[in-house]
């Protein structure tokens, strides 16, 4: 949630208005389709493309949400998959949304080859390694959907044996999410 | 879930517990019963340098009327467990929606958020604890009533009624919440419904009108406490005035504090100001919309250097105070020129209001916006300023006096410097009194950080407590040191309460200190 002064005046936030923090969604759209199997988006558009890659190569349908706007969401009907890439403080207001109200499934924190992703289902880490590096948020993208396909999990099914769990990477700025909201 | 990994109540068995469960569905249904980890996790989700393992709920009850909050509270008292309740439960940095301690219940009352009643003549609400700012808002611009709220930062997600019982302050004439909240309905710790105030009498018409109703007046005991749980709560409602001017005013050097305060004393007690003003230190002012990394990318406390060139690049001063009049234009002219006149004397203040002060300030709108309680929520920028998730509110109180205010802002940039975090900090200026806020912002992912960040908070308090200095409010780690440094008479008179009210202890132990002496 960098916003330059020009784009906080575009969006509303600097003028106080109840602009929320993306204006890809109009007021009262579903964020995302309610359907199984189909997954909003959220984040900068290369990041979630490439995400929605790995989705959409484990069979699910997904569409791209634009920048997390997080007043947006939190009218929105219950029952949607939501996933994508966020900065810390979208982080803080997406997380401290879904309680009473969402499950979130899984969290990560993500720098060049460093990556922890935790399991809020098994309340674990889960072992992701990139297989290259251009590719990681694609296979990313592969392991939240067996993590959301695998829904209840049992305790074992979303960590891939013989994978290395990475330690949380310092200095991580871009961090994932899938929720059930 | 395995059931060895199951958090349970302290001292409560498996079973015990499963039976409380079950009560628990009979009385809210078994869809607002949560446990599972997932369910729970944004119910765990801490900013504070804590451990994770302390503050890890046993269940999540969503409850929505206030009989069923009388039913829980039983069944809790017959099977000994503790429930923690939390409003619309974004106690960000304080410790946002989780427990005190492991084990709790959390007691979360968001889908309690009926509007019961608004009145546009004597300006009051009555409404529900989920009720959130952005609830209350949209409902007065429906009904076109010409009212304005008070929200603090958060705003739109957050709510009246947890901002308010945790004393928290906004940035309106209204801007101290518990002085303009008026009657409470509460469960009490053995299932009684009191109305404090007025409430009381069948029908009262005055119930949110006369805060002190006959006899003690026993409302503060419900806020920063956990001698019961608040059902509904009235609050007065500022009349929008005819006309507002928000206005900003820099300073430019570290030392000009001591100037500021020193005008502005008198102008708020007399309330020529009449707002909680901010007066908000550099990086502050530019972490809700820029991150560190723009300016400067070492480790530490950012060096002079860097924040003399933050100060230079964004045309920001060292002090920047956000402040509005409110009234009719005549009025509001005529307050300009005595403020225009107390800040020009020195020659060091840089004054503006409209398009000039938007385009000084990349905080003004945001300001502006909530001096006139609108909701927004660019504050949160000062999450992305370092970045790693740990925050935490270090809130001492200061008297409006700059030799005070220099005291501490130089106390705190030396311990915070110590310990290699910033100092993000701004005043919020009360009557007589100023809430110096600071953010201990810091990377909750790297385990040194996070045990020096806490290690700098504790000497935080433990310093500035040896020179009188206590602070407002505090997180779910540090409510009970915070509770030392007010001495122990009042810690007995807190237990003894606390005894009274609740002796099986199970309304939030270690709420501000307290715990009952079983
Ligand atoms: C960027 C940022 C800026 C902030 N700025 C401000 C600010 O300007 N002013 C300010 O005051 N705070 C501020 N905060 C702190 C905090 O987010 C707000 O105070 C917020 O209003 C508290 O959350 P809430 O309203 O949801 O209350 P809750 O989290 O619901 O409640 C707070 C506490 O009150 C008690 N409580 C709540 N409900 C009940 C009940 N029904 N019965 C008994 N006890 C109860 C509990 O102990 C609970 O933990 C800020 C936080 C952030 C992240």
């Amino acid at each position: 949630m960098t916003l330059s002064r020009r784009e906080l005046l575009k969006h509303g936030l600097a003028l106080g208005s109840l602009a929320p923090f993306a204006v890809g969604l109009a007021a009262g759209e579903p964020t995302a389709p309610l359907m199984a199997r189909r997954v909003a988006v959220y984040g900068p558009e290369r990041a979630s493309r490439a995400l929605r890659q790995g989705f959409s190569r484990a069979g699910w349908q997904s569409t791209f949400a634009g920048r997390l706007n997080v007043l947006e969401l939190a009218r929105s009907r219950p029952g949607y998959w939501i996933a994508g890439f966020a900065d810390d403080a979208e982080l803080v207001l997406l997380t401290s949304l879904a309680a009473g109200r969402g499950r979130i499934v899984a969290l990560g924190r993500h720098a060049p080859q460093a990556h922890s992703v935790r399991s809020w289902k098994t309340n674990s880490p889960v072992s992701f390694q990139e297989s290259n590096p251009r590719d990681w948020r694609r296979d990313l993208g592969g392991l939240y959907a067996a993590l959301a396909d695998h829904t209840p999990l049992s305790p074992h099914a979303d960590t891939r044996p013989g994978q290395r769990v990475v330690a949380a990477p310092r200095d991580a700025r871009e961090h994932s999410f899938l929720i059930r909201v | 879930m395995k059931q060895s990994d199951r958090t349970l109540p302290p001292g409560v068995s498996a079973a015990d517990f499963d039976s409380a469960l079950q009560k628990f569905k009979d009385v809210v249904g078994g869809d607002n019963v949560l446990i599972d980890s997932d369910h729970l996790a944004p119910y765990t989700k801490l900013m504070m340098a804590g451990h994770d393992r302390d503050y890890i709920p046993s269940a999540a009850l969503l409850a929505t009327r206030t009989e069923q909050v009388q039913a829980i509270v039983k069944i809790c008292n017959e099977y000994g467990v503790p429930i923690w309740p939390i409003s619309t439960g974004k106690n960000l940095g304080y410790g946002s929606a989780a427990p005190g301690e492991t084990g709790q219940v959390m007691l979360d009352l968001r889908n309690m958020d009926q509007i019961i009643d608004v009145d546009p003549e004597v300006c009051t609400a009555l409404i529900e604890p989920g009720v959130t700012y952005q609830k209350l808002y949209d409902y007065i611009q429906e009904a076109g009533y010409k009212l304005w709220l008070d929200p603090p930062a958060p705003s739109a997600i957050a709510g009246p009624v947890g901002n308010t019982l945790d004393r928290g302050v906004g940035y309106t004439p209204y801007g101290e919440h518990f002085m303009f909240q008026c009657g409470m309905e509460v469960v009490l710790p053995n299932g009684e419904v009191v109305r404090t105030g007025m409430g009381g009498i069948p029908n009262s018409t005055s119930w949110q009108v006369f805060k002190w109703g006959y006899g003690p007046y026993i409302d503060g005991l419900f806020t920063q406490s956990n001698y019961g749980i608040v059902t509904k709560m009235g609050l007065w409602l500022m009349p929008a005035p005819p006309a507002y001017r928000p206005f900003l005013i820099q300073y430019p050097d570290p030392e000009d504090i001591e100037e500021i305060v020193e005008i502005m004393r008198p102008l708020r007690i007399s309330q020529v100001i009449p707002n909680a003003v901010v007066i908000a230190h550099t990086l502050w002012d530019v972490a809700s919309h820029k991150p560190r990394s723009d300016f400067y990318d070492g480790d530490g406390t950012i060096p002079r250097e860097a924040i003399d060139k933050i100060k230079s690049d964004e045309g920001i001063g060292e002090w920047n105070i956000y402040a509005a009049l409110y009234g009719t234009p005549e009025q509001i002219e005529v307050n300009w020129n005595i403020i225009q006149q107390a800040f020009s004397k020195s020659g060091k203040a840089k004054i503006f209001h409209g398009e000039a002060a938007e385009k000084a300030s990349g905080s003004f709108g945001y300001r502006a916006a909530l001096m006139k309680g609108e909701m927004n929520l660019q504050e949160f920028g000062l999450y992305n300023w370092r970045g790693g998730g740990g925050s935490m509110w270090f809130a001492p109180v200061s008297q409006a006096k700059g030799k005070e205010t220099r005291d501490q802002t130089d106390l705190a940039q030396e311990i915070l410097g110590k310990y290699g975090f910033d100092y993000v900090a701004e005043y919020i200026v009360g009557w007589r009194d100023m809430h110096h806020i600071i953010d201990l912002l810091y990377d909750r992912q790297d385990p040194e950080e996070k045990e020096r960040a806490h290690a700098c908070f504790a000497e935080l308090i433990g310093e500035f407590e040896k020179r009188g200095y206590g602070i407002y409010r505090t997180n779910i780690e540090f409510m009970d040191r915070a509770a030392q440094s007010f001495g122990e008479p009042l810690r007995n008179i807190h237990r003894t309460i606390k005894d009274a009210l609740d002796p099986n202890g199970i309304i939030a132990p270690g709420k501000s200190g307290i715990r009952g002496s079983v």
